[in-house]
């Protein structure tokens, strides 16, 4: 290529305009793999330190050695955007990228779910590992992570439509205190006040309450550090929630926008071009795993029908907007989830031989797939159906006093909940909630189950055995 | 237009470049923790018993759990592309783990696993943490302080076990004597005199470990293995706290066989068992060659159980004979099927030696699986421990 990087994202930008891209400025920086990872592994490079990043860290690297994975660009969601490539790359690859990331940073600006985020996240999250690293100081590092554990074991359980900031329940303000945790405490106390706030708070909370971290902030007895804590994860849970549900759109978008971008250098040498193919072919091929698809390579095919079949419907006379103009629209409108029940096309499924299966297993515990539809509502079931909630179990507080805690699984499909993980999520949330915890769910065959956290620890009871229940003959 | 650019000092702003190493780090250090805790699986890992030597070996370990609420199990629904399919349409699917390597690749948390590389070195600091066994760590001198419990010293205070009978005697009839009536009798607190547990200090680094096990017929290889992991950790530890180790394999049926290492794991032979044989050779090459004044002697013995009857006594007879020459001695019975019916326990060695042999440096272990590995580690080594125990003021 006979220009620099500099010169070549004038280009691009210049190009972009061209196109009708807006979008927030961007800051490239080019980085080693090192710090690629590094920020890779933080998706945020500036949070607060954590173990669980490293651990991220460490298997990115692990995998990048052993060849599975190659990464290529980062940017971040932010006013403006930065973005890191890496120093490795060939000239012509990290031009791709360059014009790759354009086309994120104005699918970040521009889509309706990314519009709810926090723009100047990046330094708010500088500001907020500052704080942190001021906890660690004061209380140490264990505490620190712990508390931090607990957050992060519950931080996809928001509720994305009652948004980041919204008020506490109307009606008085409710206090709760931890309740004494040594056994014959509640007999030796003078009043009996324990027993009574069970009865007063039968209607609390007021509705299915599903944004755990939310609920504890605000009625929890947490100490002011440890509620910061709860509040950092959980604004930035809602920061990462567009990029988890727009990854087919966004991916698509992109590489659309790069292809796009990069038709416009005319005077590419035959070797880098061939170079730009390969590289271009790889990220949105479909993918070797016939058992999967490459949502690059979803959105990408999906973008470019929308393309042709807007040019068409314009040309007919039949679309007052153009293919490119209904992209953006697109864009600016739709998740993962509307994208592919809207767009896919019964011709694209069948193009591409996409199929739907479950898994099961035969008499001799061998696995094996079977092929259910070819149907493109089927297939758009299927892809979309990992994305519902966050990818975590449906669980919502149904009751609370100062004498525990009581959630429920609204389990889909015998979906069962993972009882190791429940465990020490139950024994976090016994200690946030300083009173016994119980969560209610249903096991493989569709009965229920009844899980409980106390001061005796874990226990379950599946029989038809109730009566332990917290709440049991309430009603 | 905005105004994209090229900047080149982000890295150093945010701190990058420091952020990935501090935490790996902070995650590797839970992540010995929790190799710590799983301590007891480790004692019996396969790999690591095969090896020999202070050579590395690998050590499955899976990358912390961060703990969520999670689904039981993984979707069972997918979409797929590239195949001339129909609905109804089945195929089998490899079984997953199947291809080496490969299996890194997934990106389900908690499915990820690797194998880091450990020292035996390693394994053993943190088995030992993890057995709460202080005492063997190696001491910064290469020569290694032995405290003997030699009674060599009398003094006036002390516990009823330890009463001198002799020295008490004598100085109750002096007592008498000099109140005009030399006789014995009319105890008084001021005559007791007792033996005390005293520390010598002496520069010592010799052990010599007589490994020993049952090879009839009724040692399966499931028990065979359970002794050789018992083995492999003793001698690491030992190797940790004496400078010059001898290690001997004594095979026995009825009769007793020094044999080299790859012939005490793999030899089974059809014939009886007689345990005594095994601690009479014990007995007769320490007595030959590690007198207990420059060896300290180990001598553990596995079997099943199975003895003949009557050797029985015989073996109670040399482990006591050995009692005075050795630093720890054990026997291990291993029942993998969990008790027999047509012995009552009371016949059995182990409970014949607990009962019989009631000293410090002895311990009678039962040994159910190879769960039990780490406990009967444990048991073993704290026989050392009481035994030095003892000899504190």
């Amino acid at each position: 290529m006979n220009m620099t990087l500099d010169e070549a994202i004038e280009k691009i930008t210049a190009d972009a305009e061209e196109l009708g891209l807006e979008y927030f400025p961007v800051n490239f920086e080019i980085v080693p793999i090192d710090v690629m990872l590094e920020v890779m592994s933080y998706g945020l490079p500036t949070r607060a330190r954590h173990w669980s990043y490293g651990k991220s860290y460490e298997y990115q690297k692990i995998s990048g050695e052993m060849g599975y994975s190659k990464v290529y660009e980062i940017v971040l969601n932010n006013d403006p955007s930065y973005a890191f490539l890496l120093d490795t790359n060939s000239l012509i690859a990290n031009v791709m990228v360059a014009a790759h990331v354009i086309g994120h940073v104005h699918f970040f600006t521009n889509n309706y779910l990314f519009k709810q985020t926090d723009r100047k996240m990046v330094y708010q999250a500088a500001a907020r590992a500052q704080r942190i690293e001021e906890y660690i100081e004061k209380y140490g590092i264990e505490k620190v992570e712990h508390f931090m554990n607990i957050a992060f074991s519950m931080d996809k359980h928001i509720d994305w439509h009652k948004g980041v900031h919204r008020g506490t329940y109307s009606g008085p303000k409710r206090v709760f205190k931890k309740k004494a945790k040594r056994e014959f405490d509640d007999l030796l106390s003078k009043d009996k006040k324990n027993v009574k706030e069970v009865i007063e708070n039968k209607g609390f909370p007021p509705h299915k309450e599903w944004d755990l971290l939310w609920f504890f902030i605000n009625y929890a007895p947490l100490e002011t550090w440890q509620r910061d804590i709860f509040e950092i994860i959980r604004e930035e849970s809602f920061y990462f929630y567009p990029q988890f549900y727009t990854k087919i759109m966004n991916e698509g978008f992109a590489s659309y926008m790069h292809a796009e971008l990069m038709h416009r250098f005319d005077d590419i040498a035959p070797e880098d071009h061939l170079e730009f193919c390969k590289i271009h072919e790889r990220v949105v091929q479909p993918g070797s795993n016939k058992l999967n698809i490459n949502p690059y390579f979803l959105g990408f095919t999906i973008f470019n029908d929308i393309k042709k079949r807007w040019d068409k419907m314009h040309k007919d006379g039949e679309s007052e907007i153009t293919g490119l103009q209904k992209i953006y629209e697109v864009v600016e409108a739709e998740d993962d989830i509307s994208f592919v029940k809207n767009y896919l096309t019964q011709e694209l499924v069948d193009d591409l031989k996409m199929f739907a299966y479950k898994r099961a297993f035969d008499k001799s515990r061998n696995e094996f797939i079977q092929i259910e539809s070819m149907d493109k509502d089927d297939v758009a079931e299927h892809v979309v159906s990992k994305l519902y909630n966050y990818m975590s179990p449906e669980v919502y507080i149904e009751r609370a006093s100062s004498d525990g805690i009581e959630l429920v699984h609204s389990s889909q499909d015998n979906t069962t909940l993972d009882e190791k993980h429940l465990e020490k999520v139950m024994e976090y949330i016994y200690e946030v909630w300083g009173g016994m915890v119980n969560v209610s769910t249903k096991d493989v065959n569709g009965e229920e189950v009844n899980y409980t956290y106390d001061e005796l620890g874990f226990s379950h009871i599946s029989d038809d055995d109730l009566s332990s229940s917290l709440f049991a003959g309430m009603d | 237009m905005p105004k994209n650019r090229l900047t080149d000092n982000l890295s150093d702003i945010w701190k990058l470049k420091k952020r990935g190493k501090r935490d790996s780090d902070r995650h590797k250090e839970l992540v010995r923790d929790a190799i710590k805790k799983q301590g007891r699986d480790l004692i019996t890992e396969y790999n690591i018993i095969r090896s020999d030597g202070n050579k590395k070996v690998k050590v499955p370990i899976k990358f912390l759990d961060q703990y969520k609420i999670k689904n039981g199990s993984s979707s069972k629904k997918g979409v797929g592309q590239g195949l001339d399919a129909k609905p109804g349409d089945r195929y089998r699917l490899r079984k997953p783990g199947k291809k080496p390597g490969k299996s890194g690749a997934g990106n389900e948390e908690g499915d990820v696993s690797f194998e880091a590389e450990v020292s035996i070195d390693e394994l053993v600091d943190i088995l030992l943490e993890e057995l709460n066994l202080p005492w063997m760590e190696p001491k910064d001198s290469s020569e290694i302080e032995i405290e003997n419990d030699e009674f060599s010293s009398i003094e006036k205070k002390g516990i009823m076990p330890n009463l001198d009978i002799k020295k008490t005697l004598i100085q109750n009839i002096k007592r008498n004597a000099a109140a005009g009536d030399a006789k014995v009798g009319d105890f008084k607190n001021e005559d007791l005199r007792y033996k005390v547990w005293d520390v010598e200090k002496e520069y010592q680094s010799n052990a010599a470990i007589y490994m020993m096990m049952d090879r009839s017929g009724s040692m399966s290889e499931e028990k065979r293995y359970i002794a050789k992991s018992f083995y492999f950790w003793m001698g690491q530890f030992l190797k940790r706290r004496y400078k010059n180790i001898k290690i001997y394999f004594i095979a026995h049926d009825v009769r007793a066989y020094f044999v080299n290492e790859n012939e005490f794991f793999s030899i089974n032979s059809g014939g009886g068992t007689q345990c005594s044989s095994a601690f009479k050779a014990a007995y007769d090459h320490i007595v030959a060659h590690h007198s207990a004044q420059y060896w300290n002697n180990y001598v553990f013995e596995f079997s099943d159980g199975d003895n003949w009857g009557d050797d029985n006594r015989l073996c109670v007879e040399y482990v006591e004979k050995l009692l005075p020459l050795v630093t720890a001695i054990g026997y291990g019975e291993i029942d993998v099927n969990g008790g027999r019916s047509w012995m009552g326990a009371e016949n059995l060695l182990s409970t014949i030696l607990h009962n019989e042999i009631n000293r410090t440096r002895f311990v009678s272990l039962k040994i159910g699986s190879k769960d039990d590995v780490f406990d009967a580690l444990r048991s073993f080594f704290n026989i050392d421990r009481f035994g030095y125990r003892a000899t504190k003021k």
